[in-house]
Order: structure tokens, then C-alpha cells, then sequence
């Protein structure tokens, strides 16, 4: 969670009818670590760009699946959404 | 009737939303014994767990209404009983300020087919404490509603452990309200479904003051062709800042034609929370059985083992040592 006007519901429904399946489901909900925040301005980011950086994170998952050209692009997108986010 | 409504809805097709309820409306008073003493309190509008379609069972429910006074701590058992086919009854508990209060409610004596209907409604003033422990000791056959609404001010505490050994259909809300800053709410629950039992729960935690803390764990089994429903829902309201909610169900699947449904939900509208939720849903794995056969059990007893394994958890949380004793021989006496 970035900011206080946002919201987030997750609704994870799980059926599981047979005792041969292993399903697990796990979320986790938060606003992003003041302690990572300074570590990263500590080595001499702005906040700005630690925040940016924390949130590139989350979606490396992803971005580290595509093609070059568009990971760089989609990293680009989030440092672009992320400009003006502080203050 | 609909009862045990998640508070953000999910797709119709699941049927996961709510459960419709047959039940009679027309309910003997409930049969308890203990030192739960009727006395003069403030009737409290306290939203429950089950919803209020539900109210229409417990209108005309008889209400037994205890005030705990500042500063005193009570330990206090009630067995509830059913003497005719449907039964029901309202507990509502005043905790004022500072005081403290042990609670054992056992589900007893409710011959076969029986419908017992148990609301309790409980107000935690400043930094009350309450236990619960709800213990369902039933003849098999019967069906189980249990409502709990709950309203817990600044500082107050509520703890609610609840054991469902397998011997009959339960419908189970529970919906605890954090008003106030600082208070706490945990809940461990465990269970075991058997033959064609049906298992319905709804646990509703609003969190709406600072800093509250909630934590809800459900331990369960699955045997034949039981069939569970698990809704639990954390919800961090604006103005909830450094709140956080845990929940986390494990569920042993050990019948071909069990159905484990789990709906873990957060909801959140606020920025400083921290929330986890999490589940487990799988059968015995194999290594654990080759561990099990080698020290001499076969999967029978294997399955035996983990069973009360699973319901022990709870059960050795009671600290009441001869309730404790009473539910571990009744969980035997289930087992074989």
C-alpha cells in the first residue's frame, strides 16, 4: 500500500475435493518497510528512487520473464508512475 | 434463511458466499447449568458472525445477561443443553473495565436430530479480558449454531478457542469488532469432519481502532464425505493505522469424498497495516506415512495419530486441566 486512498480486497477461494491434491495459498498485505527505505537512502538514493526501486522489486517476478526491450520499458513505466509519488 | 455472509462477495457460481439455513423458528429455552447467574445488564446491539437473518431464531430466545464488575476475574462454566427437538438461547456479557473473565461453554446432552441455537453477545469495556472456550460434546445426529458478536474497547482482549470433534452439522459466526485502540482479538479453532457432516464457518474481524492486532487459526480434518466451508476475513478500516492481522488454515484431507472449501479474505483501506493470510489444504503426504509405518503404524492408525494431533492443539489450550481431561476423552472415545 502506497498512499491512503488506495484499497485492496483480496477474495482467494480454494475447492479442493480430492485428498491427492496440496494446495496452499498465502498473501501478504503492507505498506513498504520504513527500514528498507533508509537503507537505500542511506547508499545514496532519493526516496523517490528507493520507493521506485522497492516496488520494481515486486514485479521482477514478471519483468525477469520478458523479453529485454519490454522489462526495460515496464521498469521505465514504474519509475515514471512512481515520479511525484513522494510529498 | 441466509446465514454466515462473507462481508465482500465472490463469484455466485462458488456457492461460498453464504449458506442457506433450515431451521425452526419455533425454539424451547435452552437447558444450562453453571454459575452464569442471570442479572440486570444492558441489552447491547452487537453485530454477530452468522448475520442477522439469523435473528429470527433467537427473537424470542431467553437472554442471560451477566455484568462482570471492575477489577474482579472469574472463572465461570456453562453446559448447555437441549431438552427438546430445537432449542435455543442468548448469552450477553458485560465486561467492565479492567476486569477479566474465563469462560468454558460445553455443547452437551442434545439427543439426536436436536437443533440447539447459542448466541453470545459479549462488550469488552477498557482493557477487559475474556477467554471463551467453546467445546462441542453432543451426541452425533444434532445440528450446532453458534453466533458470537463481539465489541472490544481500548486495551481489551478476547481469546476464543472452539473444538468441533466431528458428532453432527455446525454453522459457526463469529464477527469481533476492534473499536478501540490497542485491543486484541485471537482465535484457534479446530475441527474434524466425518460421515456426511457438514461444517459452515464465518469469522468476521473488523479492525477499526489503532494499533489492533487479530489472529485467527483454524487446525482441521477431513474424513468420508464431511464437507467444510471456511470464510475468514480481516478487514483494516480507514483510521486503523499500525493495525495487523494474521490467519492461517491447515486442513488434512483424508476422505475420497470430503469437500474443503477456504475463502481467506483481507480487505484493506489503510495504508500502515501489515496483514498475512495463508492456507494448507493436502492429504497425508507419503513420506509422512514411511515415517509413521516404520515406527510401526499402519495408515489407520496413522490417520488416528494426525487426527488428534490436530485437535490437541486447541484442546491443550483450555487451561482448565479437568475440562481438558474430559475433552481428550471424549476426542478418544470418538476415535476408538
Amino acid at each position: 500500500m502506497l498512499d491512503s486512498i488506495s484499497r485492496s480486497d483480496t477474495i482467494p477461494a480454494m475447492d479442493v475435493r480430492t485428498p491427492k491434491a496440496d494446495v496452499g495459498h498465502e498473501a501478504q498485505i503492507g505498506r513498504i518497510s520504513d527500514d528498507a527505505v533508509f537503507y537505500l537512502m542511506s547508499r545514496g538514493m532519493s526516496e523517490e528512487d528507493a520507493r521506485a526501486l522497492i516496488v520494481s522489486g515486486f514485479a521482477d517476478n514478471v519483468s525477469k520473464e520478458l523479453p529485454l526491450e519490454y522489462a526495460l520499458e515496464m521498469n521505465n513505466l514504474i519509475r515514471l508512475e512512481m515520479k511525484g509519488s513522494i510529498g | 434463511m441466509r446465514i454466515n455472509r462473507l462481508p465482500a462477495t465472490t463469484y455466485r457460481h462458488l456457492k461460498m458466499n453464504d449458506v442457506d439455513l433450515q431451521w425452526p423458528l419455533q425454539n424451547a429455552p435452552l437447558h444450562s447449568e453453571g454459575a452464569f447467574v442471570s442479572c440486570e445488564a444492558l441489552p447491547l446491539d452487537i453485530p454477530t458472525g452468522a448475520g442477522t437473518e439469523a435473528d429470527s431464531i433467537f427473537e424470542k430466545a431467553i437472554v442471560q445477561k451477566c455484568a462482570l464488575l471492575p477489577e474482579t476475574s472469574e472463572d465461570v462454566r456453562i453446559r448447555i443443553c437441549a431438552e427438546s427437538d430445537s432449542a435455543c438461547g442468548t448469552y450477553l456479557l458485560d465486561v467492565q473495565e479492567g476486569s477479566s473473565l474465563t469462560l468454558i461453554m460445553t455443547f452437551e446432552n442434545a439427543p439426536e436430530n436436536t437443533h440447539l441455537a447459542v448466541r453470545t453477545l459479549l462488550h469488552l469495556a477498557k482493557d477487559a479480558k475474556v477467554k471463551l472456550v467453546q467445546l462441542q460434546m453432543c451426541k452425533e445426529g444434532h445440528q450446532l449454531l453458534n453466533d458470537i458478536g463481539c465489541t472490544c474497547e481500548e486495551g481489551a482482549s478476547f481469546e476464543l478457542l472452539q473444538v468441533y470433534p466431528g458428532v453432527g452439522d455446525v454453522y459457526n459466526g463469529v464477527r469481533v469488532e476492534l473499536v478501540g485502540a490497542d485491543s486484541k482479538f485471537s482465535s484457534d479453532v479446530a475441527y474434524l469432519g466425518c460421515g456426511r457432516q457438514k461444517l459452515d464457518m464465518n469469522y468476521i474481524v473488523n479492525h477499526i481502532g489503532e494499533r489492533t492486532i487479530s489472529r485467527l487459526e483454524a487446525d482441521g480434518v477431513l474424513k468420508d464425505e464431511a464437507h467444510k466451508l471456511f470464510r475468514g476475513t480481516i478487514d483494516f478500516k480507514t483510521g486503523a493505522s499500525g493495525a495487523k492481522g494474521n490467519e492461517n488454515e491447515k486442513v488434512l484431507v483424508l476422505g475420497e469424498g470430503c469437500i474443503n472449501q477456504t475463502i481467506p479474505l483481507i480487505l484493506c483501506s489503510e495504508e500502515d497495516v501489515e496483514g498475512n493470510h495463508g492456507a494448507a489444504i493436502g492429504g497425508l503426504d507419503e513420506e509422512m506415512l514411511f515415517y509413521l509405518a516404520s515406527r510401526g503404524l499402519d495408515e489407520t492408525a496413522s490417520q488416528k495419530v494426525m487426527t488428534r494431533a490436530y485437535l490437541n492443539r486447541v484442546i491443550q489450550m483450555i487451561g482448565d486441566a479437568q475440562v481438558t481431561e474430559q475433552m481428550e476423552a471424549y476426542v478418544e472415545h470418538l476415535l476408538g
